[in-house]
């Protein structure tokens, strides 16, 4: 099945396309509020509502899910697919029934709320860099416990690689096999790593850093499992059956992330 | 020479013969010849004027020299007169003479024990005697076996040495007599053994550099001994409950003809089991192994017996014993969950930090596909839990939002086994309650602390509140200081709401209250309910991943998500929740005479590692008066270690008790089975070509030790010499003092008797 091209001039998407710098700065705050979006969930607030008074007044609302993107330096474009984690989390509570706060956000690695997120997602394109106080801040959170993802979108390998050596100087990234149960977590993908999206006509490949035996950092290279996460229509080369891939293999890190 | 120096009062030390001397002073010649110069006539001139008395003739003059030699003699010492010496001295001016008291001296050979034949030497042929004649050197005796010990001559005379030793290190007794004595002034060692080694480096690599001369008197018949022995490798100490642990072990046969061996294994005395080993034609050694059920808890003794033999060398090496305890130690957890979530991932972490603990889990994540970990690996994917197996022998069931009917089919095992004290429960909450999964009016429901029909969710973040200064129970302590111990539980992150009931049934207890005002009172967080003889908690908010997740700031050290969960499953688990300090027995048995080193691990209830305890152990044998063992720190955090050296065979109880400023923070139990050990018979054979690559290798020689005599003979002994010097100074000699004193008094006595005092 021949792949989608990655198409760079949509690799901001449309909603962050022209002043995304600007849009971004307080992206804490960011959320995705399409008309659509807003008019499902006053429907959504009125079922629940109604549920509430038929079904009794239980409905615990903590340990909802939540993944925030990083907000990194260095210039890449950490604000890209703004769309894919909200899915990504909206399909963890339709099919696991899993509680998730499907939000669109952003933090940075100095955000005083780093400790309040076990799972972070970092993707984009070009240059990645964390300062001192940033490395330091993040490997204290994930020798606490928590999990990054890392998406390469195009173009962050080589900051990504020399990012880690900072966080984890005497680990080295690791080739994830087909085999390790983040690959048959919910879905099986006996062959690994599924490609998503073409970049340069490499093979997909995960990559993960190991401590204290957990995978604390997963990446998924050549692979752009992100933009098959994005809504319809962004890339309009990914076919839904790409898509479902994406989903299913995010769905699977997400899992793997909560099992381990 | 050497006489007269030391009528001098001068030791030449190792100087034998004097070869040539010359006299000299400290201050050189010039300076005699000056102070004689000067002096020497003053006082001429002195004595002329003032003498004042009528001597004359003869005794002027024999004045005069006295008086003269007294000037003289004091300006010699004044200018540092001394002597010079240079004489050979022996290069090689000792001799060791080493003797093996090692078990297996006691083989009887030929009607007489190896150590006889080596008493015979030294007491009845005089080897000693033979040995100093010829060289010159009083030997210097030791006795060996693991290690080495000097003797007195009279220890060699009266013959009191005894074959006890339960091992030979023949490299280690060599190696450390040549440091101790000076390899360079060892004329020889003389080794009086079997050469049975069986301890330590081989000799013929650990001694490859050693340049004495090793003479050997081989003590023993060749062919004389026949043995048949059973060895266990490595015998396990500890068994599971309900499994079964596999022992190996060897035959040895030493000049033993058979096709079969029948081994007994006996389980605390009586026949459990015989086992017919085939023995192949020309094998000396024959691997056997056997299974023992683990069946029931507790402590057994298990030994495996070869049948005796007919004049056997030894009878000791044909059982071999070994205590194995069988327990429940691991701490088997089951969670039951509806979903995955920060919560579970969390409390199997902290539960991952004990390696002593085993968590399953069923986790659902569709309605068709259920998560199976085992031990923390996910082992597949299945339709639907399958948790009968599990039940059976889990310690704790942590159920986690899962609905009643996934329960139901095993609602008898889990009541039965929480009520008769195996099992405990843990549930936590559900994002929807457990009124909506059906558990209201269901047989589950007589297990919740709570009314769950009264269930209602309060989404108010709260802190935890310990409801007494002095929690009742350790999981609850996570600091030793009451008061920093409520402080800490508030720090914790908050919940970020609570389910609410009405009363907590009658029996049931707040374990920790919360910030949130329930009608007046502070609502529940952790309630903890007895069922029959075992526990029931149930946490009513969350999350409390955030406590393991977040570095909590009054303490940062402190993994209070770690130490809460452990320390709560270890109740609910029915363990001890103190199990603080930890003994550790070096192996299931120990061997009489060999140091055995016990370790004691100590923890406070926060699950660190205390370095400033007081640990003692007793170890007590039936029979026999308790000893008392003191340990010290290691290296290693909260490690204590102390060596007790079994004196006895037999069954020994220990008990390590740990201390903290007066403060008692637990106990541990083991037990301890000391067998003798039998690496003395395992190669019973005297071990003469061992000598012999020994002695050739060192330029020595070997003889059996009927022929000292012959060993004497071949003995140099004109040891190699060397040149050596050494400076005497007359003004440390008594003697030359006594001669200067004795001219003034000469002098005094012929005036007193020619009358002219």
């Amino acid at each position: 099945m021949p792949l989608p091209k990655h198409d760079h001039r949509n690799s901001g998407n449309s909603a962050n396309s022209g002043n995304s710098g600007d849009m971004i700065r307080n992206s804490k705050e960011f959320r995705i509020m399409s008309p659509e979006l807003s008019e499902l969930r006053h429907v959504a607030l009125l079922v629940i509502l109604l549920g509430l008074v038929a079904a009794g007044p239980v409905a615990a609302e903590w340990g909802a899910i939540a993944i925030p993107r990083v907000q990194y330096g260095g210039g890449g474009d950490w604000y890209t697919g703004p769309t894919s984690m909200p899915n990504l989390l909206k399909a963890a509570a339709e099919r696991l029934g899993l509680a998730t706060r499907p939000d669109h956000f952003a933090i940075r690695i100095s955000d005083p709320d780093l400790f309040s997120y076990p799972m972070l997602f970092l993707t984009g394109h070009g240059n990645v860099k964390f300062d001192d106080q940033e490395v330091n801040r993040l490997t204290a959170w994930l020798d606490n416990g928590g999990f990054l993802w890392i998406n390469d979108s195009y173009g962050i390998d080589r900051s990504v690689r020399r990012e880690l050596r900072k966080i984890y100087p005497d680990k080295e990234l690791a080739a994830v096999p087909p085999d390790h149960p983040i690959f048959k977590q919910v879905y099986d993908f006996p062959e690994g790593l599924p490609k998503i999206h073409e970049h340069d006509g490499k093979p997909p490949q995960a990559y993960g850093i190991f401590s204290k035996g957990r995978l604390v950092v997963f990446y998924t290279y050549e692979s752009d499992i992100g933009d098959g996460l994005e809504d319809e229509g962004v890339h309009p080369t990914d076919t839904p059956e790409v898509r479902e891939k994406a989903m299913q293999m995010a769905l699977n890190i997400l899992v793997f992330a909560l099992s381990q | 020479m050497r006489t007269l120096f030391a009528l001098l009062g001068f030791d030449l030390g190792p100087i034998q013969a004097v070869d040539t001397w010359s006299l000299g002073f400290s201050w050189g010649w010039a300076v005699v010849v000056l102070l004689l110069a000067l002096l020497l006539p003053l006082f001429l001139w002195f004595l002329r004027p003032f003498e004042g008395k009528p001597v004359t003739g003869w005794l002027a003059g024999g004045l005069t020299v006295l008086r003269i030699g007294f000037v003289v003699g004091v300006i010699f010492l004044l200018a540092g007169l001394r002597c010079t010496v240079t004489g050979w001295v022996p290069q090689k001016n000792k001799l060791a003479v080493l003797i093996d008291s090692s078990r297996s001296m006691s083989i009887v050979e030929e009607g007489k024990s190896r150590l006889e034949r080596v008493r015979h030497a030294l007491v009845d042929d005089a080897l000693l005697a033979g040995l100093e004649r010829q060289t010159g050197l009083s030997p210097v005796l030791f006795s060996f076996a693991g290690s080495v010990a000097p003797l007195a001559a009279d220890d060699v005379a009266s013959f009191s040495i005894q074959a006890e030793g339960t091992q030979t290190n023949l490299t280690k007794a060599i190696g450390d007599v040549a440091n101790h004595l000076g390899e360079g002034s060892l004329l020889g060692m003389v080794v009086l053994t079997d050469g049975g080694h069986n301890h330590g480096e081989s000799p013929i690599e650990g001694l490859a550099r050693l340049r004495t001369p090793l003479y050997f008197l081989a003590a023993g018949r060749e062919g004389q001994t026949r043995d048949l022995a059973v060895a266990l490798e490595r015998p396990p100490s500890i068994g599971y409950l309900n499994s079964m642990t596999r022992v190996r072990g060897e035959i040895r046969l030493h000049r033993v003809a058979t096709s079969t061996v029948p081994v007994q294994i006996r389980r605390d005395g009586k026949i459990v089991e015989i086992l017919a080993v085939p023995v192949p034609a020309g094998q000396s050694r024959v691997p056997f192994a056997f299974n023992i059920p683990c069946e029931t808890e507790g402590t057994f003794t298990y030994a495996a017996a070869v049948p005796h033999l007919e004049n056997e060398l030894t009878l000791e090496n044909n059982e071999s014993g070994f205590l194995i305890k069988v327990v429940k130690e691991r701490l088997k957890v089951l969670i039951v969950a509806n979903a995955p979530s920060w919560d579970l991932a969390f409390l199997r972490w902290a539960l991952k930090s004990d390696p002593n603990s085993h968590v399953d889990a069923w986790v659902r994540l569709t309605d068709t596909r259920w998560s199976r970990m085992e031990d923390f690996t996910l082992k597949g994917i299945r339709p639907a839990p399958e948790l009968g197996p599990d039940l059976e022998d889990t310690d704790v069931l942590v159920v986690a939002g899962i609905p009643e009917r996934v329960l139901a089919p095993h609602v008898g095992v889990i009541t039965r086994r929480i009520e008769a004290g195996k099992l405990g429960l843990l549930v936590l909450p559900s994002a929807r309650g457990y009124r909506t999964l059906g558990y209201v009016g269901s047989p589950m429901a007589v297990l919740f602390p709570v009314d769950l029909g009264t269930e209602a969710w309060r989404g108010v973040p709260s802190s935890l509140i310990l409801p007494g200064a002095e929690p009742g129970y350790a999981f609850l302590r996570l600091l030793d200081d009451p008061i920093e111990n409520a402080l800490f539980f508030k720090t914790i992150p908050k919940l970020d709401g609570l389910f609410t009931y009405g009363p907590p049934k009658a029996g049931a207890e707040v374990l920790l209250a919360s910030t949130l005002d329930q009608g007046g009172r502070p609502a529940p967080a952790l309630l903890g309910q007895r069922f029959g003889q075992g526990q029931v908690v149930m946490l009513l908010g969350g999350p409390l991943w955030p406590m393991g997740f977040k570095m909590v700031p009054t303490d940062k050290t402190i993994k209070p998500y770690t130490a809460f969960v452990l320390n709560l499953c270890k109740w609910l688990a029915n363990r001890r929740e103190d199990a603080l300090v930890t003994l550790e027995t070096p192996s299931a048995r120990g061997f009489v005479g060999q140091p055995s080193v016990f370790r004691v691990w100590v923890m406070d209830n926060r699950r660190q590692y205390v370095t400033a305890a007081q640990v003692s152990a007793i170890i007590e044998a039936k029979g026999r008066e308790p000893v008392t063992l003191s340990f010290i720190g290691t290296s290693e955090k909260g490690c204590y270690e102390a060596t007790f050296v079994p004196p006895w065979r037999g069954l020994f109880s220990v008990t390590a008790t740990a201390r903290a400023q007066g403060k008692v923070l637990g106990e541990a139990k083991g037990e301890f089975l000391v067998e003798v050990p039998t690496a003395e018979f395992d190669n019973p054979e005297v071990q003469v070509e061992l000598m012999q690559r020994l002695a050739s290798a060192t330029g020595g020689a070997v003889f059996p030790v009927e022929q000292s005599a012959a060993l004497v003979r071949s003995l140099r002994a004109t040891p190699g010499q060397k040149r050596e010097t050494r400076i005497l100074d007359f003004r440390d000699s008594y003697l030359v003092l006594a001669l200067l004193l004795a001219l003034p008094l000469a002098e005094w006595i012929l005036r007193r008797t020619k009358g002219l005092s």
